[in-house]
């Protein structure tokens, strides 16, 4: 708990939790922006889309760039010598930052669906919308999941760019494919409305499983790594 | 302040005859690169001794404190602080009897003075209204009440390293590593802030400038091809006519090998 708290000071402190909570906020303004420009609603769905990927993209940058700090200032050093394991400080920086954004678009998602026309999110199943909202932070999970791998050895800046970096490398070949019923960005194109919204849920959950299992396996490298790295 | 060790251990007979061991190391080895900063250093230091590690690599006696700290891994052998090893130990045992400082402070810079020595505590399992005396006694030992409730990046580097030093001694810990302590301090300073009480206290100092610790430290150890080339009661320099500076201290070792 005293853990806890202190990595989500850390954050808070840094903005960094702020940028967290605030982005998928903005990407949903944004989407809104555009939608009542356009007059499109296809083109709201998919400013909407584009704006939570970004989000998800810059929060895990955010992530990464934190963990980096965290290290590089000697402060992760500081409560290792305090006997704090270090599997829990990487936990704690894995596990607050997923929560955060998780919370970050579930409330960008009651914004969409209070603002923007979208057939999805005005659904009258709520367990579907949650499940897309779920499904759409969840790419989240594994890019925050590499930024702590990197953020091992790299300083802040470079785990930032390589998150991004990272993000637009895995993203093209998705985008290419286009087989949105089992890749981890599946989530997007409920959100787009490119998937029938008739199985949200099915896609939903394969987007998240696939998310949270590629998550799981970067955490343990980083995880491995942070052990074995000098302080 | 008491010690985190029953008294009645240490007030016992058996303890003043036998000189308990606080700091034992087996056979340690670490290399850097292509090299061999540690090549099977063996170390036995007794309860209450001050004592300076110097290198002839002056990385080797820092690498040393930051293996015994839990800061960098070894390649082969076993530190003992205090009867604990640290991966054995429950945390908040380990953080109560072994103290480090390292050369940076390494303190989260958004922290206040009194905020980073209240997680000391907290971390240490050191609760309730003994901690709040605890920390308002080390604000005071250490000159930071004035900066108490300033964030540290507004501190100069001597605040932040005596903040560390602080810090570290709050859970009154029975081995206290210090790598290149309080460097931005005057001497007197440095002297008055060293010169840390408690028999029952074991002390290593690592510096790459020896003279700067006589009058704190009562032992000195040098490393030399990795290994342990000397160690020996400071008074044996001034037996020998030598200064405490590192050639001095090789000079000692030759004469003693």
């Amino acid at each position: 708990m005293i853990l806890t708290i202190h990595v989500a000071r850390q954050l808070w402190i840094q903005l960094r939790l702020l940028g967290i909570l605030a982005l998928p906020a903005i990407a949903t303004f944004v989407a809104v922006i555009v939608d009542g420009q356009s007059g499109s609603r296809e083109a709201g769905r998919i400013a909407l889309a584009l704006g939570l990927a970004t989000a998800a993209v810059l929060s895990a940058a955010l992530v990464g760039g934190g963990f980096a700090e965290e290290i590089r200032s000697g402060a992760a050093a500081w409560l290792v010598v305090r006997a704090v394991p270090r599997t829990a400080l990487i936990g704690a920086w894995f596990v607050l930052p997923a929560l955060a954004v998780l919370v970050a678009f579930v409330l960008a998602g009651i914004l969409a669906g209070l603002a923007l026309p979208l057939a999805l999110v005005q659904a009258p199943d709520p367990i579907a919308v949650a499940v897309t909202l779920v499904a759409v932070a969840a790419p989240a999970l594994p890019l925050s999941a590499a930024g702590l791998v990197i953020a091992v050895y790299a300083p802040v800046r470079v785990t930032m760019v390589a998150v991004i970096g990272l993000a637009l490398i895995v993203a093209l070949p998705l985008v290419l494919l286009g087989d949105a019923a089992v890749h981890a960005a599946s989530g997007y194109w409920l959100v787009a409305g490119m998937v029938p919204a008739d199985r949200p849920i099915t896609v939903g959950l394969q987007a998240t499983g696939l998310c949270m299992a590629v998550a799981g396996l970067l955490w343990g490298v980083a995880a491995l790594l942070f052990v074995r790295r000098d302080l | 302040m008491p010690t985190s060790t029953p008294d009645a251990l240490w007030s016992s007979p058996a303890a003043g005859r036998l000189r308990p061991v606080a700091v034992e190391v087996n056979d340690l080895a670490r290399w850097v690169g292509h090299q061999p900063l540690l090549d099977g250093i063996e170390l036995a230091v007794p309860v209450g001794t001050r004592v300076l590690l110097a290198g002839v690599d002056a990385e080797a006696p820092s690498l040393l404190l930051r293996i015994m700290a839990g800061l960098a891994r070894a390649d082969r052998g076993s530190v003992t602080l205090a009867g604990l090893q640290r991966g054995s130990a429950i945390p908040e045992g380990w953080a109560r009897r072994i103290g480090f400082v390292g050369s940076d402070p390494g303190i989260p810079l958004w922290m206040t003075a009194a905020e980073s020595l209240d997680l000391a505590a907290r971390l240490s399992g050191i609760e309730g209204p003994d901690r709040q005396r605890r920390i308002e006694e080390s604000l005071q030992h250490f000159q930071l009440g004035a900066i108490r409730d300033r964030p540290l990046q507004h501190a100069g580097r001597i605040i932040l390293e005596r903040t560390a030093l602080a810090a570290a001694l709050l859970p009154d810990p029975e081995v206290l590593l210090l790598d290149e302590p309080l460097r931005s301090a005057t001497a007197p300073d440095r002297l008055r802030l060293l010169r840390i009480p408690g028999e029952r206290r074991t002390v290593l100092i690592a510096s790459r400038y020896p003279a700067q610790q006589g009058g704190i430290v009562d032992r000195v150890i040098l490393i030399r091809d990795g290994r342990v080339a000397l160690h020996a009661p400071i008074g044996e320099l001034d037996a020998q006519r030598l200064p405490l500076s590192l050639r001095g201290l090789t000079a000692l070792a030759d004469l003693v090998s």
